[in-house]
C-alpha cells in the first residue's frame, strides 16, 4: 500500500517539475545513446578499413610447384610437372575451406604490336581470377568461361603493355602477337601498380588458361593455383588440407616423398589485417569506456544538483508525518523511473542515431548488444545510487533542519 | 558599471555558490574529457595503423632500368624492366639522392634473374639482389637473427650474405643453423650473416622469402661483373610527395642520360597505386570516423554543461531580482551572468583538458597505443567548452534579466 502512494508521490513530483524531469532524463538518454551510437559507429568504421585490407588479398593461398623435384629418396632439381588444373579443379570441390580456385601458367614472352615490341609476363588464367585477385578492366571486358573453353585468342593487357606498345591509343579490338601466336586484344586492366614485393603488377598481358597451355606455352602443368579461402580464420587449416590432398593426389605418402609444392599465404599483410583489426577493436572499446564513464558523471552532477534543491521539500515531508522509509522509497522509486525512461529513451534515440548515421558513411554500422546492455545498466545504476544517496542523507536529517537549509 | 566590478561580482558569485560552480565546472570538464580522450587515442591509432601500412611500400616509387619498349636488345626478363639496359648507374642513385627533394632514402640494386646457390650437397634456385644497406630501411624488411647487410660489407665488397627463410628451409632444413656458414653463389663462396623474417608472398604470388642478398659491390664486381643498376628503389619523405618526387626524377634522369624530348626514355618509374588507392581510402574511413566520435562527444558535452547551467542559473532568481531592486540594469545583469558562464567554461575546458590528458595514460593502458595529443585538441576543446558556455548561459541570463524585480524576488 505505501509503496504504492510513494510511486504515486513520486510521478506527481517528477510532474510537477517538468524541467528538473526533463533536464535529468536528458543526462541519462545523452549518455545512453552517444555510447551506442559510438560503438556502432567504431565498429562500422573498423569493417570498413579491415575489408580495404582484406581486398588487397589476405583470404589468398597460393600454390606453387616445388623447385625439387622428388624421385625415391633422392632430390632431383628440375621444372615440377606434377601440378596440374586438375589439382585445381578437386581443390576448389573437395575442400570446403577453400571457396574459389585460379590455376595459372605463365612465361616471360615477347609481345608485339606492328613494330614495337616488349617482353613481359604471358599468364594464362581462368576467369575466376578476376574475382579472387580482384582485378578490374579500365577499358573493354575480361575473359568470360566462353573464351575459356574455346581456347580463345584473347589477350586483356596489363596498363604498362598497353603503353609500351599503343602509347595512347586505343589497344581493345587490336590484334598482337604472343610469341609467333596472334591474339585480339579484349581489354585492358585498371592500374595497380607495385605490388608488396615491389614488382609491376601491371607488367602483365593475361590470356585464357587452356590457349596458354595449348598454343603458347605447349605444357600440360601449372604455374601455380590462386586460392581463396572461406574466412581468413580458415586460412591455416584451409593450407593444411590443400597440403594433404594434393600430397594424396601427387600420390607422396606412399612413395614417402617430400612436398613437390609450396604453399604460401601473404604473411605480412595478414599480420597488418590483424593488427589494425586488434588496434581498431581495443580503440572502440576504450572510447565506450571512457563515454560510458562521463556519461555517468554527468547523470551524477545532474541528481546531485537536483536531489540537494529538494532538501527542504523532504523536510516538510517529514514535518508532516512521513517516516524516512517512505521518503527513502519515494526517491528511489523516482530514481527507477527517470533511469527506466531515460535509458530506454536513450537506446531509442541510439538506434536511431545509429541507423542516421549508416545512412551519412554508407558503412555496414552494427548496434552492438552489449553496448546497449551495458550503457543501460550503469546508466540507471548511477541514476539510482546518486538520486538516492542524497536522499538518504537528507531523511536523516532532523525536519527543522531540512526546512531551515537553502 | 564597470566590467572590472562586473568581473569581480561574476567571480563572487562563483565562489559564493561553491558547489553549484563546481558542478557546472565538472559539466564542462566531462564534456571536454571526453573529446580530449576520444580525440587523442583515435589519432593515435590512426597514426599506429597507418605506420603498420607503410610496410606494404606506400611511399616508395621504383626507378627501373630499361624503357616501356626495346627492340634490340632483350634479355631474360627481371621483374621490372623488360630488356637489359645498361645506363642505369650508381652515379643516378647518388643523383637522386643529393639533388630531388623530399627523398627520404634512395636503394639501388641489381639483379639477374635467378642464380643458383648451394650449401654442401644441396641447391635452390633463388633471385639474388646486390644491395646497400638502405634497402632494409626502405623496405622495412625484418631480420630474424644475425645483421642485415652492413655499409662496411659494401664498402669492403665482402663476401656476405642475408638470405630469407625459404632459402633456410631448403638449403639447411631445421637441424643445421645457417648463421656463420659458407654457401656458394653462382660458384662463389659467401658467409651467411644475417637471417631474414618471415615476409610472405605478394598478391601475384611473387615469393619475397626466397631471396638471398649481398652487397652491392660485391654482386657488381664479383657477381655480375657488370657497373649498372636493375633498378633503384626510392622512399619519399610523404606520401603526398610522390608525384612532384616522381616527375623530378624523371627531369634528372633524362638530363643525365641525354634524352632528347620525344625520344623513349631508357627508364621507367612504378608507383604503389593500388596500395596508395587502399590506404587513402582507409585514412579517409578513419578521419570521418574520428569525426563522427568527436561530434558525439561533443553533442554529449554540450548537453550537459547546457543542462547543468540551465539548472543553475534557474536557482538564481532570488538573486537576480535583489539585484535590479538595488538598481542593476537588465544588461548587467545579462553581462554578469555571461561572464559567469564564459569564466566556468574556461576554467572547466582546462580542467577537461588536464583530466582528458590523465586518461589518455589511461587508454594507453587499456589500447596499448600511444595517444596522439596535438594543439588541434587543445584548441577545440576549449574554444568549444567556452561557446558552450556562453550559449547555455544565455538563455538563462536573458530570462532572469526580463523578469520584473518583484516577480524575481517572489520566487
Amino acid at each position: 500500500m505505501k509503496v504504492v502512494r510513494s510511486l504515486r508521490i513520486s510521478v506527481r513530483q517528477l510532474g510537477a517539475h517538468r524541467t528538473r524531469t526533463g533536464l535529468a532524463l536528458l543526462g541519462i538518454v545523452i549518455g545512453v545513446s552517444s555510447v551506442i551510437a559510438m560503438v556502432a559507429v567504431g565498429h562500422g568504421a573498423r569493417q570498413e578499413v579491415v575489408a580495404r585490407v582484406q581486398a588487397m588479398g589476405t583470404d589468398l593461398i597460393m600454390v606453387t610447384p616445388a623447385q625439387i623435384r622428388p624421385t625415391g629418396g633422392r632430390r632431383v632439381r628440375g621444372t615440377v610437372t606434377t601440378l596440374t588444373p586438375q589439382d585445381a579443379a578437386a581443390l576448389e570441390d573437395e575442400l570446403p575451406r577453400v571457396v574459389a580456385a585460379a590455376p595459372w601458367a605463365s612465361r616471360r614472352i615477347s609481345v608485339r604490336f606492328q613494330g614495337l615490341s616488349t617482353t613481359t609476363n604471358v599468364m594464362g588464367v581462368t576467369p575466376e581470377v578476376r574475382d579472387i585477385l580482384n582485378l578490374a578492366t579500365a577499358s573493354g571486358s575480361f575473359h568470360t568461361e566462353r573464351e575459356e573453353v574455346t581456347a580463345a585468342r584473347t589477350a586483356v593487357l596489363g596498363p604498362t603493355v598497353e603503353k609500351a606498345l599503343f602509347g595512347a591509343e586505343p589497344a581493345v579490338g587490336q590484334r598482337i602477337f604472343v610469341g609467333q601466336v596472334p591474339f585480339q586484344v579484349i581489354g585492358v586492366l585498371r592500374e595497380r601498380g607495385t605490388d608488396l614485393s615491389g614488382s609491376d603488377q601491371d607488367d602483365v598481358v593475361l590470356i585464357p588458361l587452356r590457349t596458354a597451355l595449348r598454343r603458347v606455352l605447349n605444357q600440360d602443368w601449372l604455374g601455380g593455383i590462386y586460392l581463396q579461402a572461406r574466412s581468413q580464420e580458415d586460412m591455416t587449416e584451409g593450407a593444411e588440407q590443400v597440403r594433404w590432398l594434393l600430397r594424396e593426389r601427387h600420390d607422396l605418402d606412399r612413395r614417402r616423398a617430400d612436398d613437390d609444392f609450396e604453399i604460401q599465404t601473404q604473411a605480412e599483410l595478414m599480420a597488418a589485417h590483424r593488427e589494425i583489426g586488434d588496434t581498431f577493436t581495443t580503440l572502440v572499446g576504450g572510447i565506450a569506456a571512457v563515454s560510458l564513464l562521463v556519461g555517468g558523471v554527468g547523470i551524477l552532477a545532474i541528481m546531485l544538483i537536483s536531489v540537494r534543491e529538494r532538501t527542504r521539500e523532504i523536510g516538510l515531508r517529514l514535518a508532516v508525518g512521513a517516516r524516512r522509509r517512505d521518503v527513502r522509497v519515494q526517491f528511489l522509486a523516482e530514481a527507477i523511473i527517470l533511469g527506466t525512461g531515460g535509458g530506454l529513451a536513450g537506446i531509442l534515440l541510439g538506434l536511431l542515431g545509429a541507423a542516421g548515421l549508416a545512412i551519412l558513411t554508407d558503412w555496414a554500422i552494427q548496434v552492438e548488444p552489449i553496448s546497449v546492455a551495458a550503457s543501460f545498466t550503469f546508466s540507471l545504476l548511477v541514476g539510482i545510487v546518486f538520486g538516492v544517496y542524497p536522499a538518504y542523507r537528507a531523511s536523516l536529517l532532523d525536519p527543522v533542519d531540512a526546512l531551515q537549509s537553502e | 558599471m564597470t566590467t572590472g566590478r562586473l568581473l569581480g561580482q561574476a567571480l563572487k558569485g562563483l565562489t559564493r555558490y561553491r558547489l553549484r560552480t563546481f558542478f557546472m565546472m565538472a559539466g564542462i570538464m566531462v564534456g571536454i574529457t571526453v573529446l580530449t580522450v576520444v580525440l587523442s587515442a583515435g589519432m593515435g591509432a590512426r597514426e599506429r595503423i597507418m605506420e603498420r601500412v607503410r610496410v606494404f611500400g606506400l611511399e616508395n616509387l621504383m626507378v627501373w632500368a630499361g624503357g616501356p619498349t626495346d627492340q634490340t636488345r632483350t634479355g631474360p626478363g627481371l621483374g621490372g624492366g623488360s630488356t637489359v639496359t645498361a645506363t642505369l648507374k650508381l652515379e643516378d642513385a647518388q643523383a637522386i639522392s643529393d639533388q630531388v627533394a623530399h627523398v627520404r632514402d634512395v636503394a639501388p640494386f641489381a639483379r639477374e634473374g635467378q642464380m643458383e646457390v648451394q650449401w654442401r650437397d644441396r641447391s635452390f634456385t633463388s633471385p639474388v639482389f646486390g644491395i646497400t644497406p638502405e634497402w632494409q630501411d626502405v623496405w622495412d624488411w625484418p631480420v630474424d637473427r644475425g645483421s642485415f647487410i652492413t655499409a662496411e660489407d659494401n664498402a669492403s665488397m665482402a663476401r656476405v650474405a642475408a638470405i630469407g627463410p625459404t632459402v633456410i628451409r631448403e638449403l639447411f632444413g631445421e637441424e643445421e643453423d645457417p648463421l656463420g656458414q659458407v654457401i656458394q653463389v653462382a660458384g662463389i663462396p659467401f658467409q651467411i650473416t644475417g637471417v631474414l623474417g618471415e615476409k610472405g608472398t605478394s598478391a601475384g604470388g611473387g615469393d619475397m622469402d626466397n631471396r638471398v642478398f649481398v652487397p652491392l659491390n660485391t654482386y657488381l664486381r664479383r657477381v655480375a661483373n657488370q657497373d649498372y643498376l636493375t633498378g633503384i628503389r626510392v622512399q619519399v619523405e610523404d606520401i603526398r610527395e610522390m608525384e612532384s618526387v616522381s616527375a623530378d626524377i624523371t627531369a634528372l634522369l633524362k638530363e643525365r642520360h641525354g634524352i632528347a624530348p620525344g625520344t623513349p626514355q631508357d627508364f621507367r618509374i612504378t608507383t604503389p597505386t593500388e596500395v596508395t588507392a587502399m590506404v587513402e581510402e582507409m585514412q579517409g574511413t578513419f578521419d570521418l570516423f574520428l569525426i563522427l566520435v568527436a561530434g558525439i562527444a561533443l553533442v554529449v558535452g554540450g548537453v550537459v554543461v547546457a543542462n547543468i547551467m540551465l539548472l543553475s542559473v534557474g536557482e538564481r532568481r532570488g538573486e537576480i531580482g535583489l539585484r535590479m531592486a538595488v538598481g542593476a540594469r537588465a544588461r548587467h545583469i545579462k553581462r554578469q551572468f555571461l561572464l559567469e558562464s564564459a569564466a566556468v567554461a574556461f576554467f572547466g575546458g582546462i580542467g577537461g583538458i588536464v583530466l582528458g590528458m590523465a586518461g589518455n595514460v589511461v587508454m594507453e593502458r587499456i589500447t596499448e597505443t600511444p595517444a596522439l595529443f596535438t594543439w588541434h585538441v587543445l584548441a577545440a576543446g576549449l574554444l568549444f567548452s567556452t561557446v558552450v558556455g556562453i550559449l547555455a548561459g544565455l538563455h538563462p541570463a536573458r530570462k532572469a534579466a526580463a523578469l520584473t524585480p518583484v516577480d524575481a524576488l517572489r520566487s
